[in-house]
């Protein structure tokens, strides 16, 4: 079958661009959309277009989560500083760690508590911003950290494997789950059964949790950097091909089964992948900026809207608004669009 | 801008025992005005006595690549900070990585061959080894890191040379030569040179390849008996290009344990282009260089450092790959 390249349809949305990368995107519950960027700034950016620049971070910020309260927004930099940032643009330093790049922060809302690492040490802050409890145990420097969804563990990924702890006790009585190598990411199931992580050598490999028995996905084309979750049926999305591959948790789980893969034909690289809030749909990222909605199906015949063209510069964030309604993406090249699903295509 | 048209960054590599001068040497290339923008990786941050947003802390966290690659260590750490590096607003003229006094320099070079995000935004460009000429004759003498480091370099800084008389230096020279014909020799007092001299100097280090002499090492060169020397070799007739890759293939397979460091400038038959290749250890990477001219005495010429190399073996292997 032949068919011509799919007309490329974009949304209504916002359009902006800034003279430095977008490093991360997330919205807060009441849908404003807080964008990380090479120049340590943070843009808080409101569903009716207002834009406010915030100075968080001396250098560039590194990552960037939604804070406890479903408000705020935390970005760490590589000024060794781990900053929160308020609607109306207020900055609270929460950490300094000079001479260290603070790239790796969790934040679980159940549990009350984030996580941020810096080198071999992570530390946990609770809401108000105090260091609950923080430990150095790791064999390398920590290049993961995921809280498991009730948020009363803490997976922390390192050279070797990842380590386990209960945050109630933290710094005492490790779990270790070992695999030998570079474990560059770690993301924990929504139903709390597994632990992934992605490998140096472009693989993921995981654990169940009960009895530490090993998983491993191999074939990827790049190293996994973007994982996400659909959570019924329990679902790992990836980049790292050239299509998104996703890996069904359901039943006797993903081992010796092939994975699902949607969004062929772009023909480029996989670099950013986030499933949608309700429904089986992944908003995939690619290495030359295009974006595209997959539907995350076995069926054949997948169906994908592709939303952006390719500009040459690669997608660096994507994030659902919790109602699903809104995709935000932005590039390395500093390109940010915010697009209206809610409303027709043009 | 397309991202990934970006040219790669140059990467300086500065090793050297504790004490030789290399915190010197940041120090001046971090407050000297020199209107660049250099990005420099260190492994003790205390020790920089300069707050610089650009200076970052790293732990030399080496690891093994699970690749079948039995000497393929890698720099685990530097991936991911020259990641970070990279999301800054605006680019760097270079990144320039400290090693510490005993390491071996072979992780931080392979992590720019091995890592495809690495090397898809930097480039090695050199490793410059800072020496303490007062010192170092007791350094190659008591370890065995002082020869690698030496063994790896591209430009060797023979520092305190004030302290060393004229020739003292001389004899020193000849030893550093011995282990190692290639690098450019700079001798400093406190570290003392500008930094275009060690930063973004490949296309001169190419140069520098073509005007070795094979027969530079001379019956002299092994008296001082280091462990680690160095065979040149030189070749008039064109080489075949299947076969050289076969032979270099096998050799760094089969020895690449023992070879740290490989360079060459090739004339293959076909090619109106040099091709020039570098390697560390097992590992390889070859590129078309420029053209030759049209009046110019084309030839190939090839550098191995490394232990017990057998030299007669080299030279056989190389002569079997004429076209």
């Amino acid at each position: 079958m032949s068919l011509a390249e799919p007309r490329v349809r974009v949304p209504p949305g916002i359009e902006s661009k800034f003279d430095a990368g977008i490093t991360g995107a997330v919205f807060s519950d009441s849908g404003l959309l807080a964008a990380a960027l090479g120049d340590g700034t943070v843009q808080l950016i409101g569903p009716n277009g207002s834009v406010e620049t915030v100075q968080a971070h001396d250098g560039a910020a590194l990552c960037l989560a939604l804070d406890i309260d479903g408000r705020c927004f935390v970005t760490g930099g590589d000024d060794g500083k781990l900053v929160r940032t308020s609607p109306d643009g207020s900055i609270t330093e929460l950490m300094h760690t000079p001479g260290r790049q603070i790239d790796r922060l969790a934040v679980t809302r159940p549990g009350k508590a984030r996580a941020v690492a810096a080198g071999k040490e992570v530390r946990l802050l609770d809401a108000s911003g105090n260091v609950q409890a923080r430990t150095s145990h790791h064999p390398s420097t920590v290049s993961g950290l995921a809280f498991n969804p009730r948020g009363k563990r803490l997976a922390v990924a390192h050279y070797g494997g990842v380590t386990l702890w209960w945050t109630a006790t933290f710094g005492q009585n490790p779990g270790r789950l070992t695999w030998r190598g570079s474990h560059i990411g770690v993301s924990w199931s929504p139903d709390g059964t597994h632990v992934m992580t992605a490998m140096q050598e472009c693989e993921l490999h995981g654990w169940r949790v009960a009895d530490g028995s090993d998983l491993a996905m191999r074939g990827y084309a790049a190293k996994v950097r973007s994982m996400d979750w659909l959570s019924k049926p329990s679902t790992l999305v990836t980049s790292g091909a050239d299509c998104v591959v996703a890996w069904s948790f359901s039943g006797s789980g993903p081992q010796g089964k092939p994975p699902i893969e949607v969004g062929q034909g772009i023909g480029r690289l996989v670099v950013q992948v986030a499933v949608h809030p309700a429904r089986p749909l992944i908003a995939a990222g690619f290495d030359d900026g295009r974006v595209a909605i997959c539907e995350l199906t076995t069926d054949r015949e997948s169906r994908d809207v592709r939303l952006r063209p390719g500009d040459g510069c690669r997608v660096s964030a994507l994030a659902w608004s919790q109602n699903g309604k809104w995709l935000a993406v932005g590039t390395d090249g500093g390109a940010l669009s915010l697009f209206d699903l809610a409303k027709p295509a043009s | 801008m397309s991202a990934t048209a970006r040219p790669q960054i140059p990467v300086t590599v500065l090793t050297g025992y504790l004490g030789a001068g290399k915190t010197t040497l940041l120090n001046r290339l971090l407050t000297e005005e020199h209107g660049k923008r250099y990005a420099v990786i260190v492994n003790e941050f205390g020790e920089i006595g300069i707050d610089n947003e650009l200076v970052v802390d790293a732990d030399e966290e080496v690891f093994e690549m699970n690749n079948g690659c039995i000497c393929c260590t890698v720099r685990g750490d530097l991936i991911r900070i020259i990641g970070n590096l990279l999301k800054r607003k605006g680019t760097f003229d270079a990144i320039l990585i400290e090693t510490t006094g005993l390491a071996d320099p072979a992780p931080v070079a392979q992590t720019f061959f091995v890592d495809d995000e690495v090397r898809s935004v930097a480039k090695l460009d050199s490793i410059v080894t800072v020496v303490d000429a007062k010192n170092v004759v007791a350094r190659l003498d008591d370890s065995h890191e002082a020869a690698e480091q030496i063994a790896f370099a591209d430009i060797i800084l023979l520092n305190k040379s004030d302290l060393v008389p004229a020739v003292e230096l001389a004899a020193l020279e000849a030893r550093l030569r011995a282990i190692n014909p290639t690098a450019i020799i700079h001798r400093t007092e406190r570290c003392a040179i500008a930094p275009t001299e060690i930063l973004d100097r490949r296309a001169f280090d190419l140069d520098r390849i073509l005007a070795i002499e094979p027969d530079f090492l001379g019956e002299d060169a092994h008296e001082h008996d280091d462990a680690v020397t160095s065979v040149a070799l030189r070749e008039t007739r064109p080489i075949d290009v299947n076969r050289f890759n076969q032979w270099i293939g096998t050799l760094l397979r089969e020895k690449g344990v023992s070879i740290l460091r490989s360079k060459g400038i090739l004339d293959l038959k076909g090619s109106p282009n040099r091709f020039i290749f570098q390697g560390v250890h097992m590992l390889m990477e070859g590129d078309d260089g420029k053209p030759w001219g049209r009046s110019e005495v084309r030839d190939s010429k090839l550098v191995f450092i490394g232990r017990d190399l057998d030299a007669d073996e080299l030279k056989a292997g190389f002569a079997a790959c004429v076209a």
